[in-house]
């Protein structure tokens, strides 16, 4: 830095040694240097030579100074510590003095000098003075000082280290940041700022970044934390940039604390992962899809619901998965802005159909939501398949969007809470008054935006029921703050109404803005309080003016709107502050009176134009009126700034736009109707329906498209006001036929709203096309009407009772039965009619459910007792059948009088029992059939034979002959009377029925008969018998009067041929014994199993008669036939089956 | 025939059948004693030696009743039912004699304790056949009993 000066003191002290000449010449020299001031000083330190550099810096002329003492150049406080004295000692021992510091020029200012002192000494070595070379260097000083503020008032800490480490500087940020003072850091290594595991690889770093320095952050993709005094670690962020020096490359480090940034990052990473999860975890199929049409994003939901994999999706045309045309319209094309695109879509319930990658489809559900971000606006659609709930809730979700328009519609802020606190429903004002995004407030809790204890209350809690909760809010009229999304707060004033949902009792709350309200009502409440004048009191500015046009009084509302001191208005031409010419015409002129002048101006709602004492201006609207006083008639004027009010017409005329967006979103043709009668707003609804174009109905009479008298009364007419019209339609339901542009007509049903209007009460009306539903509601009729003959034809009482046991639908018959008028019984509990417990049972308790308690009575026909209105009883029998309803399960019962059934039961029971008293009887009989016929019959044998035998020898020819037959005359009467006794006890016999081996039994038979027939050629063939189930004893009884007969009446057969065979016919099985004897007669086949019926002579074939008769008893026991093809000489083939085959065991 | 001593009881009402009976075993040769009670009490009577036959020794029992299902004032059932009640008579061998298979009485006698029956049949030859083997049977057993 003293180059400069070092050569010029060089110079000047080699004029000890120069000529004369020379010496005058360096004179020259020294004085013609500006820069520095150059001087000599004697060695008492006064000034002995001047130059033109220290007239400039130091501002004494030479012949001001030469021979005063040098130290006037220094500072008063330098002076009186002896500086001048010490300067000129140190510069006399050590050859030279070096100072930095404020000196003071002859006026008085100070300057930041360099100053260097060195002795001179004569030729004898004597000191003879001082050479003194003084430097300003304010201006360097000045940068210095600058860079130096500026290092401290960086907002990070700045820490700059030489190439050792070393801490060169440091700012206060670094002190703040560290915790450490500065003169604890200057000097050390900046190790001392890094936390230890940092250390060991900073120098080496640090090395490489000195072999090439540039401007740059340090440790990009690495983590770098700094240590505070304390030992604390924090993340930094730093910027490098290198600082050539005098003293070398130094580095600038800017260190940034980013512990906030971090944190958020952090936040920003969770918020991220659980949005993820949320995505994931949605019970929905979620995608979002880009303005293209291409899914970016999906959850797995979406992968199942549809059968693909995620990357098949991926990229992927959204319409591939939504086919019917729905998906298109998700995505803005050239007619419509994304925004409106969704605007037309989401909450209209479309029902759109999604095609999974096998190609079957299914119903589902969009909800779409639109995603600002870095691409665009994204679409986000919640694709719900409900397949299940699609037929309940499609007539909810028709409802729901009308609720949805009426909400939308509404001026306030609607939120509709549920029992948890959280939003499930809000409107566009809702998201406008908070500056939430609808998505956003969904599902939050209402506290967080109505945050004053009042949402709390809104809530059902231990002490209170929803219903209390509710009924205490309701109309209370509470002011309350609500809390919009940034933060500030507002007062609103909430209006709560409870709504009963399938998802329990939701509270809608209306929540109005009332800032305006509330800020005027403040201001008022002010100004009375203040004053009591009318004037005064009056919301509006107001100012009288006389006729000169001169403003004479005003009130606080005219000095606040115009910004004005009272002082400065009054006595002010009035349009100064309505400066566009209507404040000249409020005064009488040639022309007119002043009261033409006011007439003419009052309430003809001119817009105007105020003017603020700065300049600014605002609408206003002036309302006038005279005054008369002393100075003649005054004009006072109410001047309204309208500010408020044109925002609001504004908001109203935007409302407007999206109110036709909703408009021609609307599912049904809506036209709005002035008080003409005039269609003056249609949607295209409406014209697709009526078969118009819009040009051709926009101010076409309404009756024209609506003809049978109903569009008359939808207008007031001389004896109705248009709100008294309203008030009649609104709701009716009546049913109207629409008349398209073609003639046609087509039923429709009309929903009417006013809709208040700056052209006063207009008619929206909504025109549904009930086409479909009319031919529905026909064929539900025409079907409901034959039910119900049905009902009313059917034999029995018929009750149809609901889950809660009560009566909802009776026929005639159940009126007759019980007694009762059909009021009389609807409603009532069933049992009231059907007393003795069983009523309970149809009905489910905790038991059982109500599908177990139909199952365990339908069918069981349980005789029951009813009771009639006069409490006679009379027994029922009750047959129960489910009835799905859109009210739950009911329970059709048939109730049928057996009393009469119950009569002939008892009639038979009687019959029966004197039956079984004439079947006792006859047992008795039968009993002393069997003992007593049979002992004198015994006797008559017994003793013949006796006769015969010990007399025989005495009895010769006829004697003997008689005798025999008297015996064989016994013995046969002896058989007629068993096989009569056992043909008796065939009916009432028990049978035991078990499987019997037929096979088995047939050779049994067999075997006797051969030993009867023992002599005879008989050719017997028996096929396979299947085993069947009878019993035993009673079938071989068949078997054997069967066989025995073959075997009888072949006796005159030489070639004898019995068959026993079986075979199953039509599914019975048939059992056949066939001969080929002597047979009979068809004709005779009915008596052939008749008791004692014969066909043949007892001398050609002895028999009772009975054998066939018994065959068929046990036959018909066995609830099998019996029957016989037969001809004469051509044998007899008997045939039977039985009731039960092998199979039953 | 009021003999005291008898090895055979006959109980029969009917006086067609007792001769025939008699007859039977005469045809038969048996020529055991044979006692005919014409009632279920005479028959009690002369088992258990009381009323007519109190002089009786119960001792000597018959070795063999032949019984009539159906009888005046006391029927076979419960004539036959006394006798196997009383361990002093129950070892006699009752046969019991039916007018017909189909009586419904006839299986319950042997729940009572009947040896086994006669089907009186309406044939002699049958008759006589079957008392004599009854008749012989029975005895035979009883006499390989009581030796």
């Amino acid at each position: 830095m003293n180059e400069h000066l070092q050569a010029v003191l060089t110079a000047d002290k080699s004029k000890t040694v120069s000529s004369e000449t020379d010496g005058k010449r360096f004179r020259q020299l020294v004085d013609s240097v500006k820069d520095y001031a150059i001087l000599m000083l004697d060695p008492e330190g006064l000034v002995t030579t001047w130059n033109t550099g220290a007239e400039r810096i130091k501002g004494y002329r030479a012949d001001e100074i030469i021979g005063r003492n040098f130290s006037c150049f220094y500072a008063q406080e330098d002076v009186a510590l002896g500086k001048p004295e010490r300067e000129l000692e140190r510069a006399s021992a050590e050859g030279r003095s070096e100072d930095e510091g404020w000196r003071v020029r002859k006026n008085g200012t100070r300057f930041w000098a360099e100053v260097v002192i060195t002795p001179i000494y004569d030729d004898d070595g004597n000191l003879s003075g001082f050479g003194k070379v003084t430097r300003d260097i304010s201006s360097r000083r000045k940068a210095e000082q600058k860079f130096k503020d500026l290092l401290e008032v960086a907002p990070d800490a700045i820490v700059i280290v030489d190439q050792t480490g070393n801490i060169v500087l440091v700012n206060s940020q670094t002190e703040k940041l560290f915790g450490f003072a500065r003169a604890e850091l200057l000097g050390q290594t900046i190790d001392l700022l890094l936390p230890p595991r940092f250390r060991g690889q900073h120098p080496s770093h640090r090395n490489a970044y000195f072999a090439k320095p540039n401007v740059r952050p340090m440790g990009v993709g690495l983590e770098l934390f700094g240590q505070r005094k304390d030992g604390t670690e924090f993340p930094i962020e730093i910027s490098l940039s290198p600082l050539e020096t005098e003293d070398g490359t130094l580095v600038s480090s800017a260190i940034r604390d980013i512990t906030e940034r971090k944190d958020a990052e952090k936040r920003q990473a969770q918020i991220e992962g659980r949005y993820r999860g949320l995505l994931e975890g949605a019970p929905d199929a979620m995608v979002v899809v880009n303005q293209g049409g291409e899914i970016v994003l999906l959850n797995l939901q979406a992968e199942k619901k549809f059968g693909y994999r995620r990357d098949e999706l991926l990229g992927q045309n959204i319409k591939n998965i939504i086919p019917e045309g729905f998906a298109e319209r998700m995505i803005a094309d050239d007619l419509r802005s994304a925004e409106d695109a969704l605007a037309q879509q989401i909450g209209t319930g479309i029902e759109l159909t999604g095609r999974r990658k096998d190609g079957s489809e299914f119903p589902i559900e969009l909800m779409l939501s639109p995603l600002q971000n870095a691409e665009g606006v994204l679409v986000t659609a919640a694709i719900r398949d409900i397949s299940v709930r699609k037929v309940a809730e499609k007539h909810l979700v028709r409802m729901e969007s009308r609720y949805r328009g009426l909400l939308e519609a509404a001026p306030d802020a609607m939120v509709v809470v549920n029992q948890g606190g959280e939003i499930v429903l809000l409107n566009l004002q809702a998201e406008s008054q908070f500056g939430y995004r609808r998505d956003e407030l969904l599902g939050q809790k209402v506290k967080n935006i109505i945050p004053e204890g009042f949402a709390e209350r809104l809530i059902a809690d231990d002490l209170r029921s929803a219903e209390d909760a509710l009924a205490q809010q309701i109309g209370t009229g509470i002011e309350l703050t609500g809390r919009r999304k940034d933060g500030s707060e507002f007062p609103i004033e909430l209006m709560l109404s409870p709504l009963e949902s399938a998802e329990g009792i939701l509270v809608t709350a209306a929540i109005r803005d009332i800032s305006v309200r509330t800020a005027a009502e403040k201001h008022l409440a002010q100004m009375e309080g203040r004053y009591r004048g009318l004037l005064e009191a009056a919301p509006d500015a107001m100012v009288v003016v006389n006729q000169g046009g001169e403003i004479v009084l005003l009130n606080l509302q005219a000095e606040n709107q115009f910004g004005y001191r009272r002082d400065e208005l009054l006595g002010q031409k009035v349009k100064n502050i309505i400066p566009e010419g209507f404040a000249e015409r409020l005064i009488a002129d040639d022309l007119r009176s002043a009261e033409d002048a006011l007439a003419q101006q009052i309430g003809t709602g001119i817009e105007l134009t105020g003017r603020r004492k700065d300049g600014g201006e605002f609408p206003i609207e002036i309302m006038l009126s005279p005054l008369e006083s002393t100075e003649g008639i005054l004009v006072t004027a109410a001047i309204r700034d309208i500010s408020v009010r044109k925002a609001a017409e504004k908001h109203l005329a935007q409302m407007e736009s999206r109110y036709r967006g909703l408009l021609e979103a609307a599912p049904d043709a809506m036209v709005v109707v002035n008080q003409g009668g005039e269609i003056v707003l249609l949607n295209l609804q409406a014209e697709k329906q009526f078969g118009y174009r819009r040009d051709e109905l926009l101010g076409q009479k309404v009756k024209n498209i609506i003809p049978e008298g109903f569009a008359e009364r939808l207008l007031a007419d001389g004896l109705r006001s248009a709100e008294d019209a309203l008030a009649q339609q609104i709701g009716a339901g009546i049913e109207l036929t629409g008349r398209r542009k073609d003639g046609s007509e087509f039923p429709i049903e009309i929903m009417l709203s006013p809709l208040e209007s700056a052209e006063g009460i207009l008619v929206t009306a909504a025109i549904r096309d009930i086409s479909v539903r009319k031919a529905a509601e026909k064929h539900l009729a025409q079907m409901e009407s034959r039910y119900r003959g049905l009902l009313e034809a059917a034999p029995d009482a018929m009750v149809v009772v609901n889950q809660g046991g009560e009566i909802v639908l009776l026929n005639l018959q159940a009126e007759k039965q019980f007694g009762y008028r059909r009021d009389e019984l609807l409603g009532q509990e069933v049992k009231n009619i059907i007393p003795e417990g069983f009523a309970e049972r149809l009905i489910a308790d905790d038991l059982r459910s109500a599908e177990d308690a139909l199952a365990q009575q339908i069918g069981t026909g349980i005789e029951l007792t009813g009771q009639r209105k006069d409490g006679g009883e009379f027994p029922i029998e009750i047959m129960l059948s489910p009835l799905e309803s859109a009210e739950g399960i009911l329970v059709t019962a048939a109730i049928r009088d057996i009393t009469e059934r119950k009569r002939h039961e008892r009639t038979l029971q009687e019959k029966n029992n004197e039956l079984q008293v004439a079947v006792n009887d006859l047992d008795a009989f039968s009993y002393s059939v069997s003992h007593d016929l049979r002992a004198p019959l015994r006797a008559i044998d017994g003793f013949s034979q006796i006769l015969l035998k010990q007399y025989g020898p005495l009895l010769t020819g006829e004697p003997h002959k008689y005798l025999q037959r008297v015996r064989d005359n016994t013995v046969q009467m002896g058989h007629l009377v068993d096989d009569l006794l056992r043909f008796s006890r065939l009916g009432r016999q028990p049978l035991a029925k078990q499987l019997v081996p037929t096979g088995t039994i047939v050779e049994q038979v067999l075997r006797e008969a051969r030993q009867q027939a023992a002599g005879r050629s008989v050719k017997v063939s028996v096929g396979d018998l299947p085993p069947v189930w009878g019993d035993a004893a009673l079938l071989k009884q068949v078997f054997m009067n069967l066989i025995d007969n073959a075997f009888k009446y072949t006796r005159l057969r030489d070639d004898a041929v019995v068959e026993i065979s079986s075979s199953k016919i039509d599914g019975e099985q048939v059992f056949v014994v066939r001969d080929n004897g002597v047979g009979f007669d068809m004709q005779y086949a009915d008596k052939l199993f008749d008791v004692f019926q014969r066909l043949h002579r007892a001398e050609d074939f002895a028999g009772t008669g009975v054998g066939l008769a018994i065959v068929q008893r046990i036959v018909q026991r066995h609830g099998g036939r019996v029957w016989v093809e037969a001809a004469v000489d051509h044998g007899a083939t008997f045939h039977f089956t039985t009731e039960g085959s092998p199979s039953h065991a | 025939m009021l003999d005291q001593r008898a090895d055979i009881l006959l109980v029969e009402d009917n006086p067609d059948d007792v001769e025939l009976m008699l007859h039977a075993f005469k045809t038969a040769n048996l020529a055991n004693p044979v006692h005919v009670a014409r009632d279920g009490v005479e028959a009690l009577e002369f088992v258990f030696c009381t009323g007519p036959h109190a002089g009786r020794s119960i001792q000597d029992r018959p070795k063999l009743v032949l019984l009539d299902l159906k009888l005046p004032r006391l029927d076979g059932h419960e004539v036959l039912k006394r006798i196997k009640g009383d361990p002093r008579t129950s070892a006699i061998p009752v046969v019991m004699l039916t007018s017909s298979a189909e009586e419904r009485d006839v299986m319950r006698t042997y729940e009572v304790g009947a040896n086994s029956y006669i089907v009186k049949p309406v044939d002699f030859e049958q008759f006589t056949e079957s008392v004599r083997d009854i008749g012989k049977y029975w005895l035979e057993i009883n006499h390989t009993q009581s030796s």
